[in-house]
Parts: C-alpha cells; sequence; structure tokens
C-alpha cells in the first residue's frame, strides 16, 4: 500500500502540466463557488441594511391608536417598562425612542405638511446611521437653539440651506396648536427620496419641551441577530400586550417583498454556478482520464493489477483533488479578507447612482460555514465522480487494445 | 402669503385719526398696538384670487372680535354661497351648506390653502403677531404713491415664530395709514408685497378700500382685497362667535 | 487554405470522444449562463411588471404643471379630441386607465380626518390589478355609482360600514369648494398599511363632480401591448401633445425609489454572473488543456513530419473556433426549450414566502425571460471565452519543442 502512496503521488506531479490544469480547474471552481456564495451574502446584508435598517429598524413599537392618527398624544404608555426591558436584554443592540407629531413646515414662501421627529441625536445614529445620511451642514447637535435636520426633497422644494429660518407648527399635549421658530442645521439625503420630502429631525428635548410632556410615539429597536426578530417581537408582545409591536416584514410588506424575491434570485444563480462548476470538472476529469488510456494500458501490459491499477487512480484523484481543494480555499480565503475589509464597491458595476442617492453601494463578503462545507463536499464528490467512471471503463479494455488508443 | 399681515395693516389702517406727533417706532406701535386689542368690526368684502390660468372672485361678510374671533359668512360665488368659517381662538370651524355639516379642522388639514387663494387655513388661525416679536428702528422718511411717509424696519426676535427675517412698512405721515408692506424671507430677499390703494370713506375713517399682495417669485399669482363696507360698532359679543350661530347667518 | 480547413475538421472527428467532452465543456456552459441570464431577467421583470400594475401603469400623462404643484388646479382635461389622438395609438395601446386623485376631509359625527380620494373607472382598474380582489366587505362600485368604498384602516378608524353615511369636503377646481354626502358601499384591504389608512375610492364620475372638475384627470395610465416598447410609444405620443398643458412620463420616472433599489440587486447579479464566467472559463481551460497535453506527441510527430508550426497552429484555432461555435449553438439550442417552458410555466414558489408574496396580492412565481438577447449575448460571450482559451494552445504549438514532445 505504501507503494502505491509514493506512486501515486509521483505520477501526479511527473505530468505536472496535467496535474497543475486539473488542480486551477479545482481551485478556481471552488473559488467561484464560495466567492460568490459570499458574495450573495454579503449582497443580501447590505442590501436590507440600506433599505430596512436604516429606515424603520428591525422592530418597532407604538400606541395602538398612533399608527392610525398620529397625534403625539397617543403615547406609549409602558415607555419607561420597554426600555428598561431593552437596555437589559442582550439581544437587543440599540433602540431609539422617538417623540413625532405631525405638523407644518413654513417659509416665508411655502408651507409644507410634514411629519416631526423628535430623537436623541446620539442614540438615533447607533439605531439608523442618520447622521451619515447628511450632505450639507451637520448633524443635530447638543448645543444651539432649536436646530433641524430636513431632507434633500423638502430643502430643494422650499429652498433650505443649512441656517435657514423655518417655523414648525403642531399640536401639543393640551390640542393647541403652536409655532416656533427652527433653524436648519444640516441636509438629508437618504435611499427613500419620499421620506426625505415628508420627514423631518428635531431635539427630543426641544420638542417635548414645546408639546409640554415628555412623550415617547416611538421606540425603533435594532437587534443583535436579525434571525431573532420574530421571537423577540413575540416575547415583547405577550409583555406589553397594551402596545402594538410589529416587525420589519408587517409594517413594510412591500420591502419584505422585493427581500424575498432577491434572495431567491440569488440563491437560483448560486446554483447555476455550482452546475457550471460541476460540469466543468467533470469534463477536466473525463478528458484526463480518456487521455490515460494508453498509459494504463501500458501499466496493465506490464503487468500491474487490475485493482491496484484502480486504487492507484483514486490515490492520484485524491490527492489532486485536495491539492487543488486547500488552493482554492487559500484563494477565496484570501479574496474574501481583502474585500470584506474594505468591501467591493458596486457604484462602479453599477453606476453612480447607486452612492448618488444614499445608498451605501459597498458589498462586504461574509462567510458562512455552511455554504464552505456544502461546496467542497460538492467538489469532492464531482471530482471523484467524473475521475472513477472513465478510469472503470478504461480498466475494462483489454491491454491490447488500451495501448493502441489515441 | 401670510394673514397675519393682513391683520395688522387692516387694524393698523383702523388708527387714522391718530395724533400725528410721535416719531419713534416703538411709540407709533405701541398706540397701534392698543387700538388692536379689544377692537371689533363688520365688513363686506370681496377676495379675488388672479392665477397664471383663472381668476376667482369671492365675496364674503366678516365679523371680527379682536385677535381671537372671526366669523366669515361666504355670498358669492352661487357654488360656494352660505359657506361659513368660525374662528375660536385657534380653532376652525367649517359650515357647509349644501350638505348642513359642521366640520371641526383637523391639524393634518391646516397647512392646506383656505377657499384656494393663497391664505392657508393656518394663517386664518394665527394671531397677528406683537410689536414685542420684533426689534425696531426708523429708516429714511421716503414717499410712496405720492404721500411721504415714515419708513419702519422691523426685525423679528430669534424666538418669535414668525416665517420673515425682515419686514419694512410705510406709514403715512398725514393720515398714518400703511400703505405698504414689504417681507423678506431669511436670506434678506422680497419674499412678497403688500400695497394698500384706493382711499375712501369707511365707516366714517378714511381708509384704504383696496389691498393687493403679490408674492415675490411666482408670476401671475395676486390675490386682492377690495372692501366696500365697513361698520366699526357692530352688535356682536363673544356669545356671538358660536358653532350655532355659525349655522343661523344669513 | 481549404486543405488547413478540412485537416482541422477532420481532426476533430478523428477523435470522437475528445472532441465531444470539449463540446460538451462549452455547451454546458452556455447553457448555465443562458438559464442564469434568464432567470435573472425574469424575476426582474417580473418585479417590474408587478410594480407597474399596482400603482403607476407604463405610461402616465399629467398635466404639464403636475409634478410641481399636485394640485386640482392642475388636472388635465380630458378632451375628445385627447381621446381620438390616443386612440390613434390603439394598435400599440392595450388599454388606459384614467385617475382622478386628491386630498380632502372626510367627517363623521364623531371624527374628521384627511384622507386621499382616488377617482377611478373601476373597469379599467380591474383590468389594471384585478382590483376587486382586494374588496373585503360590501360590494364595488359601478363606473356610474356615487357611492363609495373605504380603505379597510380608514374604515376602522371611521368606525364605518357598508351603509353607512360618510361626508367629505375638500378644495375643488380652482378653488371652490368641494362637498358631499356619500354611502358607504364597499370596504376594500389595500397592501401597503400607509394606503390602507386613508383611501377612499369613488367612481370617476362622481370624483368629477365632487370637485367641480369636469372632464378632468390628474393623471392618465396608458398600458402598452408590448412594455418593451413603452419608451417608443412614450416618445411617440409626447410628439403630437402641447407641451405647455401636458407631460408624459414613463414608469422609469415614476418608480425611481424602486429602481435604484434594483439598480443594487442588478448590479450585484452582474458581478455573480461574472463569477460565472470565471468558473465556467475555468470548466473550459481544464478541459482543453488536457486535451492539448495529450496530443502534445500527435503535434511533435506532425511538426518533426514537415509540417510547419505556423500551419499547425492555425490548423489548432481552426478545431478551437469549430469546437466552440458547435457547443455554443447547441447550447443555445438546448437551452431554448428550457428557457420556454419555464417563461410559461414560472417556477412556483412554495411554503412561507410563497403565502407572503400572496398576502401582498402578487402570484408566487419567478418566470424566466423569453427575451432573445439572452439567447444571443451568452451564446456569444461563452463562444469568445471559448475562443480565447482555445488560444493558448495555438501559442503552446509555436514554441513546442520537438523532442520535449516525443518524449511524452
Amino acid at each position: 500500500m505504501k507503494t502505491l502512496l509514493i506512486v501515486s503521488w509521483r505520477n501526479v506531479w511527473r505530468n505536472k502540466s496535467r496535474s497543475i490544469t486539473i488542480l486551477l480547474a479545482i481551485a478556481f471552481g471552488l473559488w467561484g463557488g464560495i466567492f460568490s456564495s459570499s458574495l450573495s451574502a454579503g449582497m443580501m446584508k447590505q442590501r436590507f441594511y440600506n433599505s430596512i435598517e436604516k429606515q424603520i429598524s428591525h422592530i418597532q413599537i407604538h400606541d395602538p391608536r398612533f399608527t392610525r392618527d398620529d397625534d403625539i398624544r397617543f403615547s406609549i404608555a409602558d415607555a419607561p417598562a420597554i426600555i428598561k426591558t431593552l437596555r437589559s436584554d442582550s439581544v437587543v443592540k440599540t433602540f431609539s425612542a422617538r417623540t413625532c407629531c405631525n405638523g407644518m413646515i413654513a417659509t416665508a414662501t411655502l408651507t409644507k405638511g410634514i411629519r416631526i421627529y423628535g430623537i436623541n441625536p446620539a442614540q438615533e445614529n447607533l439605531t439608523t446611521q442618520l447622521a451619515h445620511a447628511v450632505i450639507d451642514g451637520h448633524y443635530l447637535s447638543v448645543t444651539g437653539r432649536n436646530p433641524v435636520l430636513v431632507g434633500k426633497q423638502l430643502a430643494d422644494k422650499m429652498k433650505l440651506n443649512p441656517g435657514s429660518r423655518v417655523i414648525l407648527t403642531f399640536t401639543d399635549c393640551h390640542g393647541e396648536i403652536i409655532s416656533a421658530s427652527f433653524r436648519v442645521e444640516g441636509i438629508l439625503r437618504t435611499s427613500n427620496s419620499m421620506l426625505d420630502e415628508t420627514q423631518l429631525y428635531i431635539r427630543q428635548t426641544d420638542l417635548q419641551q414645546l408639546a409640554g410632556f415628555r412623550a415617547v410615539n416611538e421606540i425603533a429597536i435594532l437587534l443583535n441577530n436579525i434571525n431573532q426578530v420574530n421571537a423577540f417581537a413575540d416575547q415583547l408582545r405577550s409583555k406589553f400586550e397594551d402596545e402594538e409591536i410589529r416587525t420589519w416584514g408587517q409594517i413594510s410588506p412591500d420591502l419584505l417583498y422585493m427581500n424575498e424575491m432577491a434572495g431567491v434570485t440569488l440563491m437560483v444563480l448560486m446554483v447555476i454556478i455550482m452546475l457550471a462548476l460541476a460540469f466543468g470538472l467533470l469534463n477536466t476529469m473525463l478528458m484526463t482520464v480518456f487521455e490515460r488510456t494508453r498509459e494504463l494500458g501500458m501499466l496493465m501490459a506490464i503487468g500491474m493489477n487490475k485493482s491496484k491499477l484502480f486504487t492507484m487512480i483514486l490515490l492520484e484523484t485524491t490527492y489532486i483533488t485536495v491539492s487543488g481543494s486547500l488552493a482554492g480555499m487559500l484563494l477565496s480565503g484570501v479574496t474574501i479578507l481583502l474585500t470584506s475589509r474594505h468591501g467591493i464597491d458596486f457604484s462602479s458595476v453599477g453606476g453612480d447612482s447607486l452612492s448618488e442617492y444614499g445608498y451605501d453601494a459597498i458589498v462586504y463578503p461574509t462567510l458562512y460555514p455552511e455554504f464552505f462545507v456544502n461546496i467542497i463536499i460538492l467538489v469532492l464528490i464531482t471530482s471523484f465522480v467524473s475521475a472513477v467512471y472513465p478510469a472503470l471503463k478504461a480498466l475494462r479494455l483489454k491491454p491490447s487494445e488500451a495501448i493502441r488508443k489515441d | 402669503m401670510k394673514f397675519t399681515r393682513i391683520a395688522i395693516l387692516l387694524i393698523l389702517a383702523f388708527t387714522a385719526g391718530f395724533e400725528a406727533e410721535a416719531q419713534d417706532p416703538f411709540t407709533i406701535l405701541k398706540k397701534m398696538e392698543d387700538k388692536m386689542k379689544g377692537d371689533k368690526s363688520y365688513m363686506e368684502m370681496t377676495m379675488t384670487t388672479e392665477r397664471p390660468r383663472y381668476t376667482r372672485d369671492v365675496s364674503m361678510r366678516m365679523w371680527n372680535l379682536g385677535d381671537d374671533y372671526s366669523l366669515i359668512f361666504v355670498t358669492a360665488p352661487a357654488r360656494d354661497k352660505g359657506t361659513g368659517f368660525l374662528k375660536r381662538k385657534k380653532e376652525i370651524w367649517n359650515y357647509v351648506p349644501t350638505i348642513d355639516r359642521m366640520v371641526k379642522m383637523p391639524p393634518s388639514m391646516m397647512s392646506q390653502s383656505w377657499m384656494g387663494s393663497d391664505f392657508t387655513n393656518d394663517d386664518l388661525v394665527r394671531g397677528s403677531s406683537t410689536i414685542n416679536d420684533y426689534t425696531h428702528r426708523m429708516l429714511p422718511d421716503a414717499v410712496f404713491d405720492n404721500t411721504p411717509c415714515y419708513v419702519l424696519e422691523l426685525i423679528p426676535k430669534p424666538e418669535s415664530a414668525i416665517v420673515y427675517s425682515k419686514v419694512i412698512i410705510w406709514v403715512s405721515k398725514d393720515k398714518f395709514l400703511e400703505l405698504k408692506v414689504e417681507n423678506y424671507d431669511d436670506r434678506m430677499q422680497l419674499a412678497n408685497t403688500i400695497i394698500q390703494l384706493n382711499i375712501v370713506m369707511l365707516g366714517g375713517k378714511e381708509l384704504p378700500s383696496v389691498m393687493e399682495m403679490v408674492p415675490a417669485d411666482k408670476k401671475g399669482n395676486k390675490t386682492l382685497i377690495t372692501i366696500h363696507r365697513i361698520d366699526f360698532n357692530p352688535k356682536v359679543d363673544e356669545s356671538f362667535f358660536s358653532v350655532q350661530n355659525l349655522k343661523n347667518i344669513k | 487554405m481549404k486543405v488547413i480547413l478540412t485537416l482541422a475538421w477532420r481532426n476533430l472527428w478523428r477523435n470522437k470522444r475528445r472532441t465531444l467532452i470539449t463540446i460538451a465543456s462549452v455547451f454546458f456552459a452556455v447553457i448555465m449562463a443562458i438559464n442564469g441570464q434568464s432567470f435573472q431577467k425574469g424575476s426582474y421583470e417580473l418585479m417590474i411588471s408587478n410594480m407597474v400594475k399596482m400603482s403607476t401603469g407604463y405610461i402616465q400623462i399629467q398635466d404639464a404643471l403636475y409634478e410641481d404643484e399636485p394640485s386640482m388646479d392642475n388636472a388635465l382635461l380630458y378632451t375628445d379630441s385627447l381621446k381620438e389622438y390616443i386612440a390613434g395609438f390603439g394598435n400599440q395601446i392595450n388599454f388606459t386607465v384614467p385617475r382622478l386623485q386628491a386630498f380632502a376631509l372626510a367627517a363623521t359625527s364623531n371624527s374628521t380626518r384627511g384622507v386621499m380620494v382616488t377617482g377611478v373607472d373601476p373597469g379599467n382598474e380591474e383590468k389594471l390589478n384585478a382590483f376587486s380582489k382586494l374588496l373585503v366587505q360590501g360590494q364595488m362600485i359601478s363606473n356610474t355609482d356615487s357611492s363609495v368604498m373605504l380603505a379597510s384602516g380608514l374604515a376602522d378608524i371611521l368606525k364605518l360600514k357598508p351603509g353607512d353615511t360618510v361626508v367629505m369636503i375638500g378644495q375643488g377646481f380652482q378653488g371652490t369648494m368641494a362637498a358631499g354626502k356619500f354611502r358607504v358601499k364597499g370596504i376594500m384591504k389595500l397592501r401597503l398599511p400607509e394606503m390602507n389608512n386613508n383611501t377612499i375610492y369613488m367612481s370617476l364620475k362622481a370624483a368629477q363632480g365632487f370637485y367641480a372638475a369636469d372632464n378632468r384627470l390628474t393623471a392618465l395610465l396608458i398600458m402598452p401591448r408590448d412594455p418593451d416598447k413603452t419608451n417608443e410609444l412614450a416618445g411617440a405620443l409626447a410628439k403630437g401633445l402641447d407641451k405647455e398643458w401636458f407631460r408624459v412620463v414613463t414608469w422609469e420616472y415614476l418608480l425611481k425609489d424602486l429602481l435604484r433599489l434594483m439598480e443594487f440587486d442588478v448590479a450585484g447579479n452582474l458581478v455573480i454572473i461574472y463569477i460565472l464566467y470565471v468558473v465556467i472559463a475555468f470548466g473550459i481551460f481544464g478541459t482543453v488543456l488536457t486535451m492539448m497535453i495529450e496530443r502534445s506527441k500527435e503535434f511533435g510527430m506532425l511538426i518533426s513530419l514537415g509540417m510547419k508550426r505556423g500551419k499547425l497552429a492555425v490548423v489548432c484555432l481552426l478545431e478551437s473556433v469549430f469546437i466552440s461555435f458547435i457547443g455554443a449553438i447547441a447550447g443555445a439550442v438546448a437551452s431554448f426549450p428550457i428557457v420556454w417552458y419555464y417563461h410559461f410555466h414560472p417556477i412556483r414558489l412554495t411554503g412561507q414566502m410563497a403565502e407572503m408574496i400572496e398576502q401582498y396580492g402578487f402570484e408566487p412565481i419567478i418566470p424566466f425571460s423569453l427575451d432573445p438577447s439572452n439567447f444571443t449575448t451568452q451564446a456569444w460571450i461563452v463562444f469568445l471565452i471559448a475562443f480565447v482559451i482555445g488560444l493558448y494552445p495555438v501559442f503552446k504549438v509555436r514554441k513546442m519543442s520537438i523532442i520535449d514532445a516525443s518524449k511524452r
């Protein structure tokens, strides 16, 4: 047996070009599979982040009356208890408790209805990265009098710049209409231009002071693990029965639809890549073994017994496949490591419009162990099956015929 | 367009007959403000809204009690006749005769235009600003419409909820009528101009009967208010301005 | 030349198995590429089609000023001459959907709320997106009806059910007061929560009456017979319309936000397809190279017998061309029935995801795109890949040392 091991190994490297070719085919096939699956996973994550996490987070809590009729008085009664629960549960990454109401924004020339969000600037940024959306001016600062952040669409319509003065009007806790002057501190651009036109942000402390009470109307929660969203939402629902607790899918069914569709598409493309990988390997292996018919015949003619020959072929295949797989894994590991730090900027592929519109078009390939294992198994199975079958065929031939084969 | 401007202007106009001596802006405006509170009036007027594609006239009768109460009854055109608006402090009620219904304006409607004009519902509700909302100073005298005028510059204080960043008022020296107001936005560009013309006898006083409001940036847009009649002592008190009364006005 | 061609061709068939294996590598590659592309395009097209049907239509005609100021004053006049003009495109247009949409105040005895009134022609809305499926209570309005249908969220807020009356006040055309009492005929459950909380449907005639906007529309949706020709149709329509009064926009403009979201997917899928090409390339590379290695003895022999290297190189090249060509064509032809089948019998999704999609109002399917360019583009690309790979042996031949070759 030991001889066979050594002989097989030597055989492999005797035909350097052939072996290297197969090795490369396996390595790059493997790389293709692993890298594309990591890329897909990264893509889905990024997509989710851009379209969902930055806007609606994972879970949102409101008073049930608020979702129907956004009056500032419909606040979350259990807010303090909820916040306590969120702070203590490790499932929760971060959350933002907001005060909101409908109101109007007015300049000297135009008045428009909008929704006012009173936020805690630091908390909000942790939850939705709002500070990154600022394209002009600054994010809400802790000092200064009545700063406001407006979306670009709104700023364009109302001709606002950082420093512009606007009057915000809304109803306070007694149902009375109050107005106050605000100064535009920054202009935002998110990937949702409709929200950019209808939402603006002020400091929660300012809003609460003007409105006359310390209301919290909305709590947006971000979890550490997206897979726990439904479970955690259920947990909250059983604890806080009076409040309306919705997951992102319930808040935005259209985004849920699109997300699922994108996922399915990627999955099918992955399958296609796998098939391409398998066929590529199959062909390469077939070619190899058929080409060796003469060589095998020679060996049989000089007396090597068939089972030993078969074992030799198997061993050679093993060596090459394992080497190829190792090379492939190394290659994948290196490329993923390199790209996952800085990400791949899709704007070069998809055009500048992606990043222009508040979309983070950088994808960070993410490797999931399950994919890795599946792909390697696929490669191993394919290599062996495609090597074994023709080997068996070759061995069935009579040595004299085999030698004459071209 | 801000209705507050009309409120100030119309009421400043009532101060005709005021002694011509005081020249410091605070005194002038203070005396006008004293006159503003507690005034009552009844007016018949027509509001003309001009747009590039059409012009629309709405005639109405209006009762005012100070700054907090107003009742408006539309008399023309036919389709809108009988429509009523009631303002009580910060609330607006709307009566629609065709469906015999009284509706209170919800906050979501406040930014909508009032009767298709340049005013919003919010303008109706918003009280007029007081002199304490501004810092003021005198500018050099000027002549407008062949009349010598005092020119006052008013700058809203940062905390006041006024959309303009500067207001310039021309007040005629002889009759203390406000002839022209220029409102500036926060980039110090002219936002709109209000001119008062056509001085006639109304309710026993010499007052301009036509007020023209022109936005600076919208070509072809203009709103005119023509006052046909004023009574400065109508028999009204707070109880007059009730939801019930809105329905019964004819 | 003819000799070389014949030589190359005969070479191929001299060793059928080897040739077939090589052709197979190209063949499978093409099938993978074409199916991948068709699938991806198919799902993209379906998404667009669903979104278009649900809200904006493929083309919209609006008043020129409506975009900047979406008010009732900027509603277009749907004159007979406009109708005739559009009818003139009858062979390109499948159907049109007229709409009048504006803000109003809805009041019951105990609450008042801002609502979005949409005046529709129920028959045409039905053609657009099976409108009637959304009805959950009561009945559909007809196009002469004076009753209204409420979105279910709104009905809950106002506590109304079929048979009740709702009062509406709004601002009509050119500032007139719009007011009316309406009977609730039906309740519809709309898919988007924001829309479900504030939409009221009435017949187009009733809406036009309410807003004193006779013959006016805020938008006329146009559904072309061939969605791929949308831009051409939009351009043709715009040519004959006065730009002072009308504006023609397409779904690409109306669904801007959505498309941007999808651009990301398209870019990503493109990258994945590039990776596919890499995998394919190495598959073919492996095959071709192994073949060449095994044939090096044959080549060595030919050269030592006197064949010019150049000529041999050309022969190799031609063999490569033939193989790539046959493989590509065969792959394209073989893909056709697969794509055809999945175009008309799309992949059906099942389970939780399917439920969710159905709830949203769409069929849980993903069809393959039957666009011919999928076939031609992919076949070409793979052909090129195979061809380029086939050039490698050509170079090797030129440099080949006869002695090394004969040693094998």
